[in-house]
């Protein structure tokens, strides 16, 4: 039980630690996902906006967390991890949407809401080199999506000689700890998941290629230089968590084949290797993530994501007449679909759709 | 390196145009070379696939780029073929340009060899 209580208090405090460090790690000339030039985020009603944000997150996440291990030494429920990590992510949000709004309403009545200088550079040569990267890592991708292939032909090759009842679940001991009733959904319901997650992955590789970085007019050879070495350091890292991914996803047909799971140690160099890659993507993004060239406003190239009115909440960019599928966000690292582009809705729809759908077929096989 | 300014008055399509055309000239694009594709131009920038054809087009109808189907829009070699029209707007612009500059008080002499500089910069020999 002890362990249970450690991992879960683990993921709650990655979690808050994660939103207590996103302006931190966001791009430049951003805050809280307003657009505000980098010389004037250093005014002293912005920092305590920034101070506050951070003292309620704190507040939200002590107090959930004695909450939940409080309930969790009573009853150990993972309905109830679920409900009190949901309820603590919808607190933060609210705090992070009343720091935006504060902000937003600062920026309108003290800085200029007209952006000043709108210079765009295009680099021919830039984008060819992404466009030939973007080929091979897209080439890379395909590798997880074999792996999918090759366990869902590896079930279907030997499904009419499983037993009735198939091991569902391992426990930290390695011993079976949950059973299921044999069909069709039991046992393919993974192999749904695995084929989605790398398709999935696929696609944001490739349109994380294809979206606009900004550089500094002052440091054109540097930034330019520093945006490729991002990219690709981006794709590698994306490419080893999908392959991570897969091999994790592959151990459910080895498991139903041989009755048991992979050795303890090599399960634990599998997640290790998961927490070094996600560490790695966090340490590319907060190094090279567009935030290297402090710039002033005559240096900075301009980029449609600039504009305050494409954001909703700072969060989410609609913008119908963008071509791009995905932008950086603005708060946070990382990407953002463009929702206001027709595929764009598809994927924000469509991953809606399949995480219930997975959540619904999970319920269905379990029954 | 093109350099676009959405504050200006010139429209997007027309500033992508003469981009490009002092680049080829400057020999920062070289002929056989492959501009980037309508859509990854557009993505880019950040504006309608429509206005990047737009360029494209006119570019092409001018001799200065070919498009290929599998390559997408290629650097044509020089010199081009100029086309009557295409001269005769030539020396419009070039008497346009001379009528503004007499009237802005410049002398023969100052007005060419302010022509030469350019002629220089934008890669001529």
């Amino acid at each position: 039980m002890t362990a249970n209580i450690l991992l879960f208090g683990f993921v709650f405090t990655l979690i808050y630690m994660s939103i207590l460090f996103s302006q931190t790690l966001s791009k430049k000339n951003t805050f809280f996902g307003v657009f505000i030039e980098e010389k004037d985020k250093k005014a002293k009603d912005l920092l305590q906006f920034k101070q506050h944000f951070q003292i309620r997150i704190t507040i939200i996440y002590i107090l959930s967390l004695a909450s939940l291990l409080f309930y969790f030494s009573i009853n150990e429920n993972s309905l109830l991890l679920l409900l009190h990590i949901f309820l603590s992510l919808i607190l933060y949000f609210f705090i992070y949407l009343r720091t935006h709004q504060q902000i937003k309403r600062y920026k309108d009545q003290h800085f200029s809401t007209e952006i000043a200088n709108k210079k765009v550079i295009i680099n021919p040569t830039f984008i060819e080199e992404r466009n030939k990267w973007k080929t091979i890592f897209t080439l890379l991708s395909c590798i997880p999506l074999l792996i999918a292939c090759f366990s869902c032909l590896t079930l279907i090759v030997h499904y009419p000689s499983l037993p009735n009842e198939i091991p569902m679940h391992f426990n930290i001991a390695g011993e079976v700890d949950h059973y299921a009733q044999k069909s069709v959904l039991s046992v393919f319901q993974i192999s749904f998941l695995h084929f989605l997650i790398s398709i999935l992955f696929l696609f944001i590789t490739r349109w994380s290629f294809q979206s606009r970085v900004q550089l500094d007019l002052e440091h054109i050879e540097q930034s330019t230089t520093d945006a490729m070495r991002y990219l690709k350091l981006v794709g590698l890292n994306f490419f080893i968590l999908n392959l991570l991914i897969s091999v994790l996803f592959g151990i459910f047909p080895y498991s139903i084949l041989t009755g048991h799971i992979p050795s303890a140690k090599i399960m634990m160099i599998l997640i290790v290797l998961l927490f070094v890659n996600v560490g790695s993507l966090i340490a590319v993004y907060a190094h090279y993530g567009q935030r290297k060239f402090l710039s002033t406003p005559e240096s900075r190239t301009y980029s449609l994501e600039d504009e305050d009115r494409y954001w909703l909440w700072g969060v989410f960019y609609n913008n119908p007449d963008d071509p791009a599928i995905m932008v950086q966000k603005r708060f946070g690292v990382g990407w953002t679909i463009n929702i206001g582009h027709s595929t764009g809705k598809i994927i924000l729809i469509g991953t809606l759709i399949f995480t219930f759908l997975a959540i619904f077929m999970g319920f269905l096989a379990n029954k | 390196m093109f350099e676009l300014d959405f504050n200006s008055e010139k429209p997007i399509y027309l500033q992508l145009y003469e981009e490009i055309i002092i680049g080829i000239s400057k020999k920062e694009l070289h002929y056989g070379q492959s501009l980037p594709s309508v859509r990854a131009m557009a993505e880019e920038i950040g504006i309608n696939l429509h206005t990047v054809n737009k360029t494209y087009n006119l570019l092409k109808e001018e001799g200065y780029i070919a498009m290929d189907r599998r390559k997408g829009a290629i650097i044509n070699p020089f010199p081009i073929e100029v086309k009557d029209t295409q001269h005769e707007e030539w020396t419009h612009t070039l008497k346009l340009l001379a009528a503004k500059s007499i009237l802005q008080g410049m002398d023969e002499k100052t007005f060419l060899d302010s022509c030469k500089m350019a002629y220089k910069q934008t890669g001529g020999e």
